[in-house]
Parts: structure tokens; sequence; C-alpha cells
């Protein structure tokens, strides 16, 4: 093999060409591609926020129209549907005079409050005046749901009206479990009842809560809100608050 | 005859191919570089315009933002409302009208003739147990029928006879077991 005939001079030629694809051999990988990317990085992030811009936009359009004392006045009606709290007091003394009210003798509403109150915050309203009890119970289920025993004694007339009634209050109410027992022939029945009285805490928002979009009462919940608007309100007694650790409650000081 | 001399050099086809072949390389190439270097300056500038599109979004975006937050106790209002409304309407679409049931039982019985109801209860599935008594067998014949008349069949299903009995002297004592229907109160 002969070196000597090989001419250097002709690999000048491709000196540019060679240099020129080094060159973009190594704008690629490290130039062109990290562009690349950052670009298609910019326009998704891009996309989402012209997305929660969006959001923003119509939440705000919604949020003009509304009428803040209109959804007060709603908010207002359905707090006594369904309220924040147990509001046990004004539910219990409510219960009471419904039952009584239908010709019922109120033997007990026993009731335990659950996890939260110690045993002697357990309570039963009999009709001989409100006493402590131990025996009371009250099954508070993890879903919001309080729910109260009630021993009755009455007709089933009565108890008709009694159940019509309390599926016509204001404060919601659920008969869970309903038993009517007559021992003696006679048209007087003992009358246990479970009453399922659900109540909801405001709930906690998580996440980006500002671009979460607003929503609106459709036809179907304005519906809701007109029936249970027109329910009997039977909750709606004020029951005074005395003053806590004192040592004579009924003392008058 | 005086022939003439070239002084050109001969210039052989294969030398012609050769810097025919050169130039395109070298034109290849460059066009080449050009067009990446297009391409990169045009994924700039739209890198450029993608930024200055977001950061004009991401302004509009925080004064929105800004507005909302304004009507802050407005917006919890009618999501605490919204919130509501839908549970209340849950509830009241899955409730057991237990007042009908505990109506139409009482019906039935008086339809019935001289049964007494001694004992009913209607749980939150709608599992019922009636019990009762009466003084002849024609009567829970009519009560079974009640029962189960076409009138009330969407109301009632499953109706069994769980036991009957009777002692000397003493009238039908029976147990009836069935199912109540009917759910939601929404349409009393």
């Amino acid at each position: 093999m002969n070196f000597t005939k090989f001419n250097l001079a002709s690999l000048k030629t491709f000196v540019v060409p060679t240099l020129i694809l080094i060159t973009i051999l190594l704008i690629v990988p490290f130039a062109f591609v990290p562009l690349l990317n950052n670009v298609k990085e910019t326009n998704k992030k891009l996309q989402s926020e012209q997305e929660r811009l969006d959001s923003l936009a119509n939440k705000l359009k919604i949020l003009n129209a509304l009428d803040e004392s209109d959804i007060n006045d709603k908010l207002a009606k359905t707090e006594q549907v369904l309220p924040v709290g147990k509001s046990l007091a004004s539910l219990v003394v409510g219960i009471q005079n419904l039952a009584v009210g239908n010709k019922l003798s109120v033997e007990s509403i026993t009731l335990n409050p659950g996890s939260v109150a110690t045993d002697s915050a357990t309570t039963t309203n009999d009709n001989s005046g409100a006493s402590a009890s131990d025996n009371s119970r009250v099954r508070e289920q993890s879903n919001n749901i309080l729910v109260l025993e009630l021993s009755l004694r009455g007709t089933v007339s009565s108890v008709q009206k009694f159940l019509s009634q309390i599926q016509t209050a204001k404060r919601l109410m659920f008969t869970n479990e309903v038993s009517l027992d007559s021992s003696e022939e006679s048209r007087n029945y003992a009358i246990k009842l479970f009453l399922d009285t659900p109540f909801k805490p405001v709930a906690k928002s998580e996440g980006d809560f500002v671009s979460q979009p607003l929503p609106v009462l459709s036809e179907k919940d304005l519906e809701t809100l007109n029936l249970v608007d027109r329910f009997i309100n039977v909750t709606n007694i004020k029951i005074t608050e005395v003053q806590t650790g004192v040592k004579d409650p009924f003392s008058g000081n | 005859m005086a022939q003439g001399i070239n002084l050109l050099p001969e210039i052989s086809d294969k030398d012609t191919r050769t810097e025919v072949y050169k130039k395109k390389v070298n034109v290849i190439a460059i066009t080449s570089l050009l067009a990446i270097a297009l391409i990169f300056m045009g994924l700039f500038a739209y890198q450029l315009f993608l930024q200055t599109s977001r950061s004009r979004v991401e302004g509009e975006s925080k004064e929105k933002q800004e507005q909302i937050l304004t009507q802050q106790t407005k917006e919890i209002s009618q999501r605490t409302l919204v919130d509501k409304v839908t549970e209340i309407d849950k509830l009241l679409g899955e409730a057991v009208p237990t007042a009908r049931a505990v109506a139409t039982l009482s019906d039935i019985a008086k339809k019935s003739g001289d049964v007494l109801v001694v004992k009913l209860s209607v749980r939150s599935d709608g599992d019922v147990i009636f019990s009762g008594t009466t003084g002849s067998t024609t009567s829970i014949q009519k009560l079974f029928r009640n029962l189960i008349d076409t009138g009330i069949l969407s109301t009632f299903a499953n109706v069994s006879l769980e036991s009957l009995s009777k002692e000397e002297d003493q009238p039908y004592n029976f147990t009836i077991n069935l199912d109540f229907l009917p759910r939601g109160l929404k349409n009393k």
C-alpha cells in the first residue's frame, strides 16, 4: 500500500461540513433538546394557568351575580333543617312537645352524646322531669347523625300523626326503627322509636380553594329548599343558658 | 499544418464530478446549520412568547384571585348552602316513609275485620314485622288479600306468613313478615 499517494489536501474540502456536523451533533442534545423540553414545560404551565384564569373569571362572574343577602336568607332556612351542630336541648324539647301534642305520653328520650362527652353528660328526659341516667342510649354515627331512642305510649293513630309530623319537621329527623307493642288487649301501645337526627358541620376546604368552581343551586335544589321551607319548625325553642361551674344552678344567683 | 498546443490542463470527468460533489456537500452542510439555527431561534422566540404570555396570565389570575378573595364570605356561604341543600335532598330521597307504612298497615288491619295489631315493627331497611290477633281465619285471608292487593303492590313485597297459632278459647295469633318498598319523603 502506498501511503505517499494519499492526498491530505483532499480532506480540506470536508473540514467545513465536518465542523458543521460536529456543531449540529453538539447543539442537538445539549441545547436543542433542553430548549424543546423547556418550551413544552412552559406551554403546559401556560395552559394550566390559562385554565385557572378561565375558572377564576367564571367564578368571579358567578360571585358577582349572587346576592349575599339571598344566600344568607336561604342558609338560615337550611340551618333550621340541617344544623351545623347537634343542638340537643331544643331538639329534645321539640320532640317531646311534638309527642305530647299528639297525645303520646313520653316515657323517655334517651341520648348518649357520644365519645366527646363524659358519661355524666348523658341525659334522660322523661315525663316526670329531666334526670341523669346511666342506661341512656344514643348511637352517634361517624357520618354526623345523632340517634335518639324514644319510649312513648299511645294509640296507633297518635303514632301515625307523630311520625307524619316528624317527617315534615324542619329539623330533619328520620325514623330509623319504629315498633309498636301491645301486650294487653288495649289500644294503648308501647312505642319504641329510634330517630336519626342528622347535622352537618361546615366542610373544610382543601387545595387551591380560590380556583375551585363555585357550585350553584340547581332547579332540583331550589325545589328541595321550597319543600323544606314548608315544613313545621318544632325546634325553634329558646333554651336559656345557665352559667356553668356554679354549685346550685337553680339558686338564681 | 501547424498543430496548436492546449495550455489549459485537462480536467477529467472524475475531477468535475468530485468538485460538484464537494460543492453539494458544503451547501447541504451550511443549509442544515442554517436550518438548525433558524429552528433554534424560532424555538427561542416561541419560548419567550410563552413566558411573556404566562406572566400576563399569572398577573390576570392574581388580579381575579384578589377580587374573589374580597367576596370570600359570600363564597363560603354559597358553598355551605349548596352543600347543605344537596345533603338535605339526599337524606329526603333515601328515607323510609315509616308514617306511611304504619298508616297503610293500620288501615289494612281495620279493613280486614277483627284484626288487632299486637306488634308492628318497621325498620330503616323497610323490613316489617306485623303481629296480631284475630277471631277467624277469614279475617287472616282478608288481611292477606288486602296486603297483596294490586292497588298496593308497589307498597309491599315478599309478604309471608311467619307463624299462625291458636290456643283453646283464644283468638288466632299470627305474624307476617313483609318488605315496605317506598323510599323518600319528597312526595308526601
